[in-house]
């Protein structure tokens, strides 16, 4: 999962990328508001955290501008302003939540959860493919009743992939979204990682879920028992 | 006690000052009525006398011609109803008389008579025959001969103040009567005009009732009419203009305030945390609490500034009125500042000239340049200058500390004393501070009787100049600083 955090406070912006990245999210940081804006317009995210009160184009200006430009990405807003005309102006301008500063971090992951479910359609805190299930909250994958046990990068290819189902992923796509880096030459290690959490998931089930498409990625489906 | 509304006071005058109006009145118709009324009877009775005076009733010697009635009747052609005649000798002696009275019911009064004849002048008087509790009004008309002034008699006509009286009784009928439904009018109409006259002000009172803090950009409605209502109606939306102002300065302080306090907390909340989930390397708890411990200091100061502020506000911060050697102090504060200034590379200069003492609070002066000098080497970026001057003026001295700093936009200029107020958010962030710094230095000045002035350019820095008056002691009494600036 790939998260923009726009935040203007250097220490905020910095704990927030150290705990979501020991939550497996891939952090982007925009220290301003025409920043921000730029990189959510040039990247795809899964999930923007905004501050309300940014030097050069504060919060809700940017997130009208996104969603003028039919950038759908779910937003939540962080802020120390708390008064409902705020929290109304927010809304107004399209944010999925709103958090008022100072916030507990759990609470925020909660939420962010709570955002992403909502947008991936799912209920609950648990991811369901076939027989294959995975509990965002403790990270346990469940395949036949037999808990896998994954690395963090690994769990979090498989969220990434659980969280699209049935659509084509390709190897740029998967480095946005579950590594850091945004280059061509990476696609190799996902190769690499892909394989182990075949070995892990896949193997010894007759039906197999990971899939390559040849040339282009990989897609979770429920296809033909070998 | 419930308090008596204007309108019951205003009817309540407007009647008593009617009715006093009314009596005054009345009592003037009457008297007046009935001196006319009074005087009209006398013309007549006069007119009568003189007329029977004329005729041979009164040339007769012994003054008792015969058929005295017949005759009376032949002179005015009619029997005088009302009226009784006598003629009277020189002596008082009844001479003729009508018959419709006694002798007995009016006695003849000797004295008067002699006194009309005596003078030759008209004398009226007013009787109560015996037994009749009518008055009766007469006149003593003296009879004089053709040739000589010598009077001879006095002729006596009479008449009744039946009607006099019955018209005054009747008058006072009619005032009873209509008086107490007068001023029954009189107040309902005082009623209703003080009612139309207040209205405008019932109305501004409901408005105003309903005004709080939560509506306070409503308005009274100033009624077109210019007159003393419609300045009231100004003059209460001038002040709540003022209020307004002043709510909103106040909640954007503590808008600004809580935003400042909160920006800490976050971070020392979200860090605290985020080391609490998982085993960490002690480089990464003294990480941590390097960090928090860093916030709490910047807590720590802007919760210390607010305080001097808000203690300032009040008239409890004590200000001392020393004669303080600005050149000393400043002498003192240029090491610690040197040290500060390369640290972040820069040049610190000074030239700082002999000055008189000035009266003042050492303390706060010296807070007032630290703040001065910090902003300066905060703003400005490595490899730039700053300066510390000190001269003396005719009657004060200057204090200016100049940067190559980062400026002030010129729209931001006017705002830059405000509490909390930073013209570019996100640098100053960067730089740290409370907020409050320049806010204290404005305090600390104007409680010096002294002027600030900032001259700034963006890009190419900021000049701060300080003036403060010699030999003048400093006043404890300040101004509340929110006012000042509400009224700004």
């Amino acid at each position: 999962m790939k998260v923009l955090v726009v935040e203007d406070e250097q220490k905020v912006a910095n704990f927030l990328q150290k705990g979501l990245k020991e939550e497996q999210f891939v952090v982007d940081v925009a220290g301003d508001g025409p920043d921000g804006e730029r990189m959510a317009l040039e990247n795809e995210y899964d999930l923007i955290l905004l501050d309300v009160m940014l030097p050069g184009k504060d919060g809700v200006q940017v997130l009208e501008e996104l969603r003028t430009r039919k950038v759908e990405t779910p937003v939540i807003m962080l802020t120390a302003k708390d008064m409902v005309v705020d929290k109304l102006k927010g809304f107004e301008a399209g944010c999925d939540d709103y958090l008022a500063k100072p916030f507990s971090f759990e609470e925020l992951l909660a939420r962010i959860r709570a955002v992403l479910r909502r947008r991936s359609g799912t209920t609950g805190n648990v991811l369901n493919f076939a027989d294959l299930t995975l509990d965002l909250i403790s990270h346990k994958v469940i395949r036949g009743g037999n808990e896998i046990e994954l690395t963090a990068k690994e769990y979090a290819l498989m969220e990434y992939l659980m969280r699209n189902p049935n659509r084509v992923l390709t190897r740029t796509m998967i480095t946005q979204h579950v590594w850091d880096y945004n280059f061509d030459s990476f696609t190799n290690v996902i190769d690499v990682y892909v394989n182990y959490l075949r070995n892990k998931v896949d193997r010894g089930f007759p039906q197999k879920l990971i899939h390559t498409v040849r040339g282009v990625g990989y897609i979770l489906k429920e296809g033909d028992k070998k | 006690m419930r308090p008596i509304s204007i309108r019951f006071k205003l009817t309540a005058w407007y009647v008593l000052v009617f009715s006093v109006v009314l009596a005054c009145f009345c009592f003037s118709i009457y008297v007046i009525l009935e001196k006319k009324l009074l005087d009209s009877v006398d013309r007549r009775l006069q007119t009568m006398a003189e007329l029977i005076s004329k005729t041979e009733l009164c040339l007769v010697p012994n003054f008792l011609p015969p058929d005295f009635e017949r005759r009376l009747n032949r002179i005015f052609g009619t029997r005088p109803v009302g009226k009784f005649v006598r003629v009277l000798d020189f002596s008082g002696e009844i001479g003729s008389r009508t018959d419709n009275l006694d002798e007995d019911q009016i006695p003849v009064n000797k004295d008067l008579v002699r006194e009309v004849i005596a003078r030759g002048e008209i004398i009226y008087e007013t009787q109560y025959p015996l037994g009749r509790d009518m008055p009766i009004r007469f006149i003593n008309f003296p009879v004089k001969s053709f040739n000589s002034k010598n009077v001879r008699g006095v002729v006596q006509v009479g008449t009744s103040l039946e009607f006099v009286r019955e018209s005054m009784r009747n008058l006072l009928i009619v005032f009873f009567a209509l008086g107490p439904s007068l001023l029954f009018v009189a107040a309902a109409v005082g009623f209703f005009l003080a009612g139309k006259a207040l209205k405008p002000i019932r109305e501004i009172a409901r408005t105003a009732r309903h005004i709080t803090v939560n509506n306070l950009q409503e308005r009274i409605t100033v009624p077109v009419a210019r007159d003393d209502i419609g300045q009231l109606a100004t003059t209460i939306n001038g002040m709540l203009d003022r209020l307004s102002l002043s709510f909103q300065k106040i909640t954007q302080f503590t808008t600004d305030a809580s935003h400042e306090l909160r920006t800490p907390l976050t971070i020392m909340r979200g860090e605290l945390e985020i080391a609490l989930r998982g085993e960490r390397s002690s480089e990464e708890y003294q990480e941590t609490l390097g960090s928090s411990l860093e916030e709490v200091e910047r807590m720590s100061k802007i919760v210390n500034d607010l305080l001097f502020l808000s203690k300032s506000d009040m008239g409890q911060e004590e200000l001392h009125s020393d004669p303080v050697d600005l050149r000393a102090l400043l002498l003192n504060l240029l090491p610690y500042f040197k040290l500060l200034a390369e640290e972040h590379r820069l040049e610190l200069e000074s030239s700082l000239a002999e000055v008189n003492s000035i009266y003042g609070d050492q303390l706060k002066l010296r807070q007032m340049v630290i703040n001065l000098l910090s902003n300066a080497i905060r703003y400005t970026p490595a490899g730039g200058h700053v300066n510390l001057g000190l001269k003396n003026l005719d009657d004060g001295v200057e204090i200016m500390v100049a940067d190559t700093g980062i400026g002030i936009p010129e729209e931001a200029v006017p705002r830059i004393f405000d509490r909390f107020y930073r013209a570019d958010k996100a640098r100053s962030r960067q730089f740290g501070g409370s907020g409050l710094g320049l806010s204290i230095v404005k305090w600390i000045v104007d409680a010096h009787h002294g002027v600030i002035k900032v001259d700034s350019v963006v890009g190419e820095g900021s000049v701060f100049r300080v003036f403060l008056p010699g030999g003048l002691p400093v006043n404890g009494e300040q101004k509340p600083f929110l006012v000042e600036t509400a009224q700004r």
